[in-house]
């Protein structure tokens, strides 16, 4: 089975550089990761590397116009969550590989009818294991049960799930077994968690994806 | 409290890799992040049961003890270290075994660390190197213009000091 950290930030979004990030990643058990940045070599020997466009920021046309920018063969497209209304209108966009940070959106930015458009659509929805790592007490613990929440969702709607270390530096990294177990407290299906490492492929050729000939 | 040996607790012990590897630290460094995050996951409760000890430390590695049927608890919390002594750090569990000998014999023997120089864009920078072609470069190299931790292919060209 391949497994994919979903998300890390070479240089120089951080201070890591992206054959580090692939020596690293490949020694903890990954078999893949994807990078965000522009201008990523996806040539390395050990492991497979993906890009992403991750846009934050971005709202109405300009958004539109970004998403639909050509893409490169193994490039996804990430864009950072907001409120409910602006997630879904990300979630009906077509183009968008994966909705992440949900984490930091506001109470109910993530419902039900989010949840029904992704997994209808089968845009991913990103888990990051750096709050669950970084933040402490209160912050933690609100994170846990908002990602108790989409797993929930995710076990009604059965939308795809990435999960990512987030990593700017090399003491972000985390090794898949420390992910599955950070993870295995929040949700116990199994199969779910692996999927959510696995699945990086998957997205590009999701059915139901609109794709340009 | 002396026991007899049928009635001794069973341990478990993992052996674990501190990241970034220049971070010097000793076993009260660790105990005091290990028990620290163990504490703030899982109460005092949990923690008391766990029992973590820090048996040996090794460079960066290290081997901990803790009660059997823990372990998983145990490494899970680990993961959540993010500061050791005041400095950003990372722990990585590799083994886990049921005596300390069999970990002991894991731990690599020669870690070949180097001092040396790297050029990165006609400039040079004080840099560390480890094994299998990974480089740290120096904190007061760093000028955010070029990534702090890279490898021989990021380079141009890299001398040892004598």
């Amino acid at each position: 089975m391949f497994f994919f950290d979903g998300c890390v930030f070479p240089y120089p979004l951080g201070g890591v550089s992206l054959s580090r990030f692939a020596f690293e990643l490949s020694s903890l058990g990954f078999s893949g990761f994807v990078a965000a940045g522009e201008n990523i070599r996806s040539d390395h020997n050990d492991i497979m590397i993906w890009s992403s466009r991750y846009l934050s920021g971005l709202t109405g046309q300009a958004l539109v116009k970004e998403v639909r920018k050509p893409l490169h063969e193994n490039e996804l497209v990430y864009v950072s969550a907001g409120d409910a209304q602006f997630n879904r209108t990300v979630l009906s966009t077509p183009g968008v590989n994966a909705l992440m940070d949900l984490e930091n959106t506001p109470k109910d930015g993530f419902d039900r009818f989010c949840a029904q458009i992704a997994g209808e659509r089968g845009v991913a929805i990103g888990i990051s294991i750096r709050p669950l790592v970084e933040l402490k007490g209160v912050a933690r613990q609100k994170v846990i049960r908002k990602y108790e929440e989409i797993f929930t969702l995710q076990k009604r709607y059965e939308f795809p799930v990435i999960i990512s270390s987030h990593a700017q530096n090399i003491t972000h990294i985390r090794s898949v077994r420390s992910m599955l177990n950070l993870l295995g407290g929040i949700c116990d299906d199994e199969s779910v968690l692996s999927m959510g490492l696995s699945c990086i492929p998957s997205l590009k050729t999701r059915p139901g994806v609109i794709r340009e000939v | 409290m002396r026991m007899r040996p049928s009635m001794r607790e069973n341990f478990r012990y993992l052996l674990i890799r501190v990241v970034p590897e220049d971070l010097r630290f000793d076993s009260l460094d660790l105990y005091r992040s290990v028990s620290d995050v163990v504490e703030c996951m899982y109460g005092d409760l949990l923690s008391a049961q766990i029992w973590p000890s820090v048996i040996l430390v090794s460079g960066s590695y290290a081997i901990i003890r803790c009660r059997r049927g823990l372990e998983s608890p145990l490494e899970t919390a680990l993961a959540t270290v993010t500061i050791i002594k005041d400095k950003p750090a990372a722990v990585h569990t590799m083994l886990t075994s049921g005596t300390v000998r069999s970990l002991r014999e894991r731990i690599p023997k020669e870690r070949a660390v180097r001092q040396g120089k790297v050029i990165i864009s006609k400039t040079s920078y004080n840099a560390v190197f480890y094994s299998a072609g990974k480089i740290d470069l120096k904190e007061n190299a760093m000028y955010h213009e070029i990534p702090r931790y890279i490898t021989e292919e990021d380079t141009e060209d890299h001398y040892y000091d004598e």
